[in-house]
């Protein structure tokens, strides 16, 4: 994380709170992971969308963890949440909650909304293009403006955020208007052949993290969305309109409201890189609102020498993911080495140095010696250290 | 065995590819002979080339060992190039140079620096006495 900062906001950095509550989403997703097998860039850009205010859809397979991936990351951040299931025959009050019987009585229409979607800060909702007309048209008014009416209820919403998932992008037309209301777009693939041994394990201990210690993050989200909402666009502002023109023109069309609203999730990734400014380095969060996967990668392609400044202090994953470029990478490799540098003790187990020696391969097969980021060089040499003072005898 | 060195030009290559082969030469070769060793043993799926002065291990990128001052290499059209690097003339150039008889390699041809090595692809997993005797 970056050093602290003491220049209020209107001079261009983040004061040091901001970077207190970045470093606290950090480790809240962190603990979040405990557990999962690739599933790093979801909880993630589950915490961008957090910071952001804007909705994010998960695609994916059944069984691939996006609802475990989801809750945990919202235990590890407090908060109401509130998740379900969507059917065909769901009715409203499953989700918005059930009429008031008493005041029905009287006359009034009144909806108990307590738990349920109008008072979440966190919802997920499974199968979501499943509801019916009257739910989703519902969901459009609390998703756009946070507002919850029926007869003589009117809630203001916390809701900070919702997921939805499905296993596909719906064909009908008719689910556009209410999909383009989910901005980021994560698509979740079963975990890799290579890493099928270490989800066995995780799955069969069904490690799970620790619960949230000390109180809710939603004040620290709060703080890093009304930082957020302060970031300086000037310098990114004309990038973002170049990257757009270039978008469309290789074909990934996003919508006005898409590419207005895109603005605030570099925002939130400024915020959570510790600036109260947004510059290139944040742009990687543009393939994120692409509306398919194959747009998705198309716009990275697209994007490639525009993204390869990109990286994220805080989401190290999704900021490689969504650019691949050699900054995040590094990034993410030396705060990679760090964690295993301070997790290692004397007598290190056979597998801490196998995950030693698998990052150093990650780092020798990324860059060349001479382009080596000079982040990276220091950790690489103290993983080599390490690896050296607890090698394995060679086999006589 | 190896092949006449060539002329080749490296640049960085921007993303790298992903790995599929580790190279060792010189004075790195017993280690990486005696890291791959440990895998096999370990049970991991390893395939081994080698001639006078390099080895060169191949698998799964997930499952190639480590061992400091070893390149790692990727494959295009048909060559084991450093990850890191993409080289001028391009693979295909290069692979008609080396091998102008047409159809598929049944080598393994790894290009580094201006160097090509070329050795047999092996068929089997790698014989755990003949790694011991690289060490």
């Amino acid at each position: 994380m970056r050093c602290t900062y003491t220049r209020p906001m209107d001079e261009g950095v983040t004061p040091i709170g901001v970077e207190a509550d970045a470093r606290a989403v950090q480790n809240a997703v962190r603990r979040a992971r405990v557990g999962l097998v690739d599933r790093d860039v979801l909880t993630e850009v589950v915490a961008l969308c957090a910071v952001s205010g804007e909705h994010l859809l998960v695609v994916g397979p059944p069984g691939t963890a996006k609802s475990d991936a989801v809750r945990r990351v919202s235990q590890q951040l407090g908060g109401q949440y509130f998740e379900y299931l969507l059917g065909r025959f769901t009715e409203p009050n499953e989700l918005f909650g059930p009429i008031n019987l008493q005041r029905l009585r009287e006359g009034v229409v009144e909806v108990e909304t307590a738990g349920m979607v109008p008072e979440a800060d966190i919802a997920f909702l499974d199968e979501v293009f499943l509801g019916s007309t009257a739910i989703l048209n519902t969901l459009l008014g609390i998703l756009n403006e946070r507002v919850y009416r029926r007869g003589n209820t009117l809630v203001a919403c916390p809701l900070r955020l919702c997921v939805g998932a499905t296993n596909r992008l719906p064909d009908d037309p008719a689910l556009d208007a209410f999909a383009d209301r989910f901005l980021a777009r994560v698509f979740v693939e079963p975990v890799a052949d290579a890493r099928l041994e270490e989800l066995l394990e995780s799955g069969w201990q069904a490690e799970s993290p620790a619960p949230l210690a000390g109180e809710s993050l939603i004040p620290a989200l709060e703080r890093l969305s009304v930082a957020a909402r302060a970031c300086d666009h000037t310098q990114v502002r004309s990038l973002l309109g170049i990257s757009v023109r270039r978008l469309r023109s290789a074909g990934v069309m996003l919508s006005d409201r898409r590419v207005v609203r895109a603005q605030r999730l570099v925002a939130a990734a400024a915020i959570l890189d510790g600036r109260s400014f947004a510059t290139a380095d944040d742009l990687w969060v543009l393939p994120l609102v692409a509306p398919t996967a194959d747009t998705q990668v198309l716009a990275r392609e697209t994007l490639v020498d525009l993204l390869a400044t990109s990286k994220n202090a805080t989401l190290l994953h999704a900021a490689e993911e969504f650019s691949r470029g050699p900054a995040a990478r590094a990034e993410r490799l030396a705060e990679a080495g760090r964690l295993l540098l301070e997790g290692l003790d004397e007598s290190p187990d056979p597998d801490a140095l196998l995950r030693i020696e698998a990052t150093l391969r990650e780092v020798d097969a990324a860059f060349t010696a001479e382009d080596l980021p000079s982040g990276l060089t220091e950790v690489r040499s103290q993983l080599v250290t390490a690896s050296q003072a607890h090698a394995a005898p060679a086999d006589s | 065995m190896s092949a006449e060195p060539l002329g080749l030009d490296w640049h960085v290559r921007e993303p790298p590819l992903s790995p599929c082969g580790v190279v060792a030469r010189g004075d790195v070769v017993p280690s990486l002979a005696a890291a791959a060793a440990r895998y096999v043993s370990a049970g991991t799926d390893l395939k081994v080339c080698h001639g006078d002065g390099w080895l060169v291990v191949l698998g799964d990128s997930n499952c190639l060992p480590w061992v400091d001052g070893v390149v790692y290499v990727g494959l295009e059209d048909g060559l084991h190039l450093p990850t890191t690097l993409r080289c001028s003339p391009p693979p295909g150039v290069v692979r008609r140079a080396v091998r102008p008889e047409p159809g598929p390699i049944r080598e393994v041809i790894v290009l580094i620096g201006h160097d090509v090595l070329v050795g047999p692809a092996p068929a089997r997993v790698a014989d755990l006495q003949m790694l011991v005797e690289l060490q």
